[in-house]
């Protein structure tokens, strides 16, 4: 026969949500006065929804950003690996997993809005922008389920999109005026070409120019 | 193959083809959607490169988009326009001194590439695929000139197909990439070495005169002689060439008469026999 204490079921589990569980207000305290100490600084940026997209291509060219809000995050740096291909160097493949507490996140970026794929995330500590890919509140079902996001982060694709776009690059003024063309080798294939043949002594629409 | 040369037909044909996509743009517009900001010169580059050009000259954390990158995928012989594997091609390069250099017929090769296009947006992959696909039909030209060879040809690039590799499927950890594959063949050539105008070893020397005989029977040739000015009359000797021949020819005109041309060479009025 168990003793009769054992018997007594809790009047409250972690995943009772409501404000009448001070558990879980402890809990959520924990978690969130955590983040603030031992958190990495971030600024996150929303991406602006109020930015009309292309309904045939589900895009917005001219993608705005809004913010940044300074919050914490955590999350544990692992290797992000890079792949030099035809392009350059590229981290299409890696991925970071990132956690906030939704109270935390409320707090710092915005109370009424969930982060989602498309928001921005720069850690300041290495200047790395990343770009929210996916954000879900599974991550540690039993004990931080319901109260932390996770988040699914990428390396940050600027594509000229808007001032706001830039800003977020990491040394947005730069001596490159013009960020993304100076990636290519346009300028010396100009010259190259030139010097080769400049086509002055020829109908250039003969060549399709 | 043992003399060295390089005469860059190859580099040379690489980067007029990168030169033909080296001014596409794409549009950009202020937050309303409409007015226009800015064009922006989408990159290009060849690929590939050594690392450490991409660790000096490029940030690695950041992707920029949109880029565009060319790839060498095969270098294939072209048989189908090859000419004359013996025909020598003539060029003068000193013409007070009757200098010329000679190099055989070049080589076709057609080159096979890929034009890579990176976008972040599908509107920008539609914006450089269609400032590219019109001036194809299927073909277009370049141009190339050799210096070395005083030459310019023109290279025949024709488009052969473009495909599109774009993120249709997304787990949580993926999002959409789109890409674009143009695949190009350029018909360029490739040339062994110039012998060189140099007359003093093997080079090649300019042939200022031609003289042509004609002998209608195997008597004209046994009795063949030449009548000039329809005065003299010499016959040749058996064996006689060259110098000699000259020689003999020179003894039967008067010198210094008319019968010498502008050079002071002498000058024969050939008759036919028979």
């Amino acid at each position: 026969m168990a003793h009769p204490s054992k018997l007594i079921k809790p009047k409250w589990s972690l995943y009772d949500t409501t404000d009448e569980n001070p558990e879980h207000e402890l809990f959520e305290n924990y978690i969130v006065e955590f983040t603030d100490i031992a958190g990495i600084k971030a600024q996150y940026y929303i991406r602006d929804e109020s930015i009309e997209m292309d309904t045939l291509y589900g895009e917005s060219v001219n993608t705005a950003y809004l913010g940044p809000y300074e919050t914490k995050i955590i999350y544990e740096p692992t290797d992000e690996a890079t792949m030099t291909n035809a392009f350059g160097i590229v981290s299409e493949e890696m991925v970071q997993f990132a956690f906030i507490p939704k109270f935390t996140f409320s707090r710092d970026v915005s109370a009424g809005y969930n982060p989602k794929p498309g928001d921005v995330i720069q850690t300041t500590w290495n200047n790395r922008n990343y770009e929210l890919v996916d954000a879900g509140e599974e991550a540690h079902i039993f004990l931080l389920g319901k109260m932390v996001w996770e988040l699914i982060l990428k390396p940050y694709r600027y594509s000229e999109q808007s001032d706001s776009a830039k800003t977020i690059l990491k040394t947005p003024d730069s001596t490159l005026s013009d960020p993304i063309t100076a990636y290519g080798d346009n300028e010396w294939i100009e010259e190259a070409s030139s010097a080769i043949d400049d086509y002055t002594d020829v109908d250039e629409e003969i060549y399709g120019f | 193959m043992k003399t060295y040369y390089y005469y860059q037909s190859l580099r040379r044909t690489i980067i007029q083809f990168l030169d033909l996509f080296n001014d596409i743009k794409v549009i950009r517009y202020a937050r309303d959607g409409t007015t226009v900001t800015k064009y922006v010169e989408v990159p290009l580059k060849f690929a590939g490169k050594e690392k450490t050009w991409h660790w000096i000259y490029q940030r690695k954390d950041d992707e920029m988009l949109p880029m565009m990158s060319v790839t060498l995928t095969s270098i294939d012989f072209a048989v189908d326009r090859m000419g004359n594997k013996s025909n020598k091609i003539v060029k003068t390069v000193d013409p007070a001194n009757n200098l010329v250099q000679r190099f055989i017929n070049p080589v076709p090769y057609n080159i096979n590439f890929t034009l890579s296009v990176w976008t972040l947006h599908m509107s920008d992959a539609d914006q450089i695929i269609e400032q590219i696909l019109p001036f194809f039909t299927p073909e277009i030209y370049m141009r190339v000139n050799i210096p070395e060879i005083g030459g310019t040809f023109d290279v025949k690039v024709i488009f052969q197909s473009c495909t599109p590799d774009i993120t249709i499927e997304m787990p949580d950890e993926e999002r959409r990439v789109i890409m674009w594959n143009l695949d190009f063949i350029a018909q360029t050539y490739l040339f062994r070495p110039i012998v060189p105008a140099d007359v003093d070893s093997d080079g090649v020397n300019m042939i200022k005169k031609i003289i042509t005989k004609i002998y209608g029977s195997e008597e004209g040739w046994d009795y063949r002689g030449l009548y000039i000015d329809g005065s003299t009359e010499t016959t040749f000797t058996s064996g006689a060439s060259g110098a000699e021949m000259e020689a003999m020819y020179i003894k039967a005109v008067p010198s210094g008469g008319e019968y010498y041309d502008v050079d002071g060479d002498p000058y024969y009025q050939y008759t036919l026999f028979d």
